[in-house]
């Protein structure tokens, strides 16, 4: 005789099949809008093409290429690409360049900006290059030193770093560049006092100028434990500036870090569009568990869309979305493990260590507490050896 | 009737546009041949074709359909000139053949549908890929180049001279082997599917005798019995992955890896408890 179907494999198989039913889905398809209305795209309304498209067409029927118009243009794509994270003005910037982009006898002012491209693009050995350059022809270039010792710093070459802003002439980005870096390399108390005394100096400042010393100065002490004090300065540092991307991932972190994860998703819904902020959107909606899967499955993507075009400046990123949003720490330490060669950051650091310890690896976590104590950098947020032990 | 118009009209107007992360500019190039055929899909996105033709005509900074449409002439006298495909018999001849758009994790593209003839069947190809090129050179094309041997994929560089893909087919028994081996390998790195399987393999050696397992005596029903089970696991699976694979079926990550838990779990509690003696094939076909 044979056995009857059993219930509970009936039962499995019903069940099986309502969850199909309910979330059977028929991937999207091309189609044809029935309105030409209908909006395919909202274009970024102060930074265009259209300039590029006019220069490039002057540049085919042959017209004299001016230097001094390109390279304010290329200025200034590549300003708006900071103010506003989009990479694809970087692209423009180049296209700007290009006839010169290429050429082993590029005039300094193109390299100089070109050291600048290479330098968002995460090149930094490529960048320093070209800098070397660009310092060998204008000794006395601000722009190039500044740029050198921030590359420097992010490499954590403090050393190096501050005796390149030891190069630009007295001023108050001079003053700063030294200070932010003093700020990693040694005790932070001191220099966060004299961060603060500048602070009417810098409202004379332009609004770029500002925004960096805001920023810098709510990191320090954000790191040295005052919490409250780094707040209202991201508060008044986003008054002056509330489009900034680097001031609105450090307030959605310090949100974050804090546990208020609304907060953290209001401040972030309008900027979805800027990837280390769709970042902070992501963790904030996942610690709510509102985290919507098109929304993880697009920023899984954007990684995977990087390593297609051999891109890696999205490691620190990565890491953190594996850490906090897959929750997969052994991927997040061989992700942090990796972006430690290419930049040594407060953030990166806290991060290494961070993934090390989720991962119960004591020997990657002492690599980043080897680097404090070698270097002075002091961060109450990195978890030290005493709390990982209990 | 007009009203209805107007409220669809309103409706799209009103429809939000998804808004995805900046990215670095990527297209999307799908070819497919087939003898002196080549059906092509180029999705492009909508800032690109901006950025290449300016075709927000009334600069109100948003895109319309309507605005892309209207384009349709430009886009096949000055984009579609940007890709070149060419056989032994020489160029092959691109026409645009439809306009559409299409959602993609991304963001949305326009998907630029286009019909290439070439002069006898082409048994390579040289792409050339120039979209961009001088306005983004940080631009590139994600090529999916299918043939009826198979499918290869590139990274296309706008900046750089024409590549050659060749089209000669694999040969069938190479294909068989790496499905072979491609399929050996997909049941050995997913624990759950050997757990699963061996959960349902351990019965059967034995019989069951009314209240106790007992050792099977005879060889024949213990070949039989494995079979079964594997076979109908491997059948069920198959068409699992590839509903899943043909995005035909797309079930929540959750949902499946419960259901597998379930699953080793039922063919565990069955080993115990035997509801399901003879056929156990039954219980592999449904999970698989």
């Amino acid at each position: 005789m044979r056995p009857s179907f059993p219930r509970l494999v009936r039962g499995s198989f019903l069940c099986l099949l309502c969850l199909c039913g309910a979330t059977y889905s028929v991937h999207a398809r091309p189609f044809v809008p029935s309105s030409d209305e209908m909006v395919v795209e909202f274009l970024p309304a102060d930074v265009r093409a259209d300039a590029l498209r006019r220069l490039l067409s002057m540049r085919r029927t042959g017209a004299a290429e001016d230097l001094t118009i390109a390279a304010t243009l290329a200025r200034r794509y590549i300003e708006q690409s900071r103010a506003t994270a989009d990479p694809r003005l970087l692209g423009y910037a180049q296209g700007v360049l290009g006839p010169w982009w290429t050429s082993g006898s590029a005039p300094t002012d193109v390299l100089l900006l070109k050291a600048i491209v290479l330098q968002s693009r995460h090149d930094f050995d490529g960048a320093l290059l070209l800098l070397s350059q660009v310092i060998e022809r204008r000794p006395y270039d601000a722009q190039a030193w500044l740029t050198r010792a921030m590359v420097l710093r992010v490499q954590g070459h403090y050393a190096e770093a501050i005796s390149a802003c030891q190069q630009i002439a007295p001023s108050f980005s001079a003053e700063v560049c030294g200070l932010t870096i003093a700020g990693l390399a040694g005790p932070l108390r001191t220099v966060i006092d004299t961060m603060r005394a500048l602070n009417n100096r810098a409202r004379q400042e332009s609004a770029a100028v500002q925004t960096w010393y805001d920023l810098e100065l709510a990191e320090m002490l954000e790191r040295s434990g005052q919490k409250s004090e780094a707040e209202s300065q991201y508060r008044a540092a986003l008054q002056r500036n509330p489009a900034d991307p680097g001031l609105l991932a450090a307030y959605a972190d310090l949100l974050l870090d804090t546990e208020r994860y609304i907060e953290a998703e209001a401040l972030t819904a309008k900027w979805v569009r800027v990837d280390a902020l769709a970042l902070r959107h992501v963790i904030a909606r996942h610690q709510r568990g509102n985290l919507k899967n098109e929304m993880k499955e697009a920023m899984a993507d954007s990684f995977k869309a990087a390593y297609r075009r051999g891109e890696e400046l999205h490691l620190r990123e990565e890491a953190r979305f594996a850490l906090e949003v897959e929750e997969d720490p052994s991927a997040a330490l061989a992700l942090a493990a990796r972006n430690w060669k290419v930049q040594r950051e407060p953030a990166d650091l806290r991060l290494l260590v961070a993934a090390a310890l989720a991962a119960d690896s004591v020997k990657s976590a002492r690599t980043g507490w080897d680097w404090m104590a070698a270097t002075g950098l002091e961060d109450v947020r990195v978890p030290n050896e005493q709390s990982a032990a209990k | 009737m007009k009203w209805m118009r107007v409220i669809a009209i309103m409706l799209c107007a009103l429809m939000p546009v998804a808004v995805h992360a900046h990215r670095s500019s990527d297209a999307f190039l799908t070819l497919e041949v087939s003898d002196r055929m080549i059906l092509g899909q180029w999705e492009i996105a909508p800032r690109d074709l901006e950025a290449a033709l300016g075709i927000d005509v009334d600069g109100d900074d948003q895109l319309t359909w309507g605005e892309v449409r209207q384009a349709r002439a430009r886009l096949e006298s000055e984009v579609l000139p940007a890709l070149t495909l060419k056989g032994e018999a020489g160029y092959c001849v691109l026409n645009l053949a439809d306009l559409k758009l299409n959602d993609r994790v991304d963001g949305r593209f326009v998907w630029v549908e286009f019909a290439g003839v070439c002069g006898a069947p082409p048994s390579y190809i040289e792409i050339g890929y120039h979209f961009l090129s001088a306005m983004d050179p940080t631009h590139r094309g994600v090529l999916t180049l299918n043939t009826e041997g198979g499918s290869q994929t590139a990274i296309l560089d706008p900046n750089t001279a024409a590549r050659r893909f060749s089209l000669e087919t694999a040969s069938n028994w190479r294909a068989l082997y790496d499905y072979l081996l491609g399929g050996v390998w997909h049941i050995w790195i997913g624990y759950d599917h050997i757990l699963f399987l061996l959960a349902l393999l351990v019965p059967s050696v034995l019989r069951y005798s009314g209240s106790s397992w007992e050792p099977q005596a005879r060889l024949q029903p213990v070949i039989l019995n494995v079979l079964s089970v594997v076979t109908a696991f491997t059948l069920a699976h198959s068409i699992t992955l590839s509903l899943a694979a043909l995005d035909l079926l797309r079930l929540p990550t959750k949902v499946v890896e419960c259901t597998i838990a379930i699953s080793v779990a039922v063919a565990a509690a069955n080993n115990i408890w035997p509801i399901v003696r003879h056929s156990r094939w039954v219980l592999a076909f449904g999970f698989g």
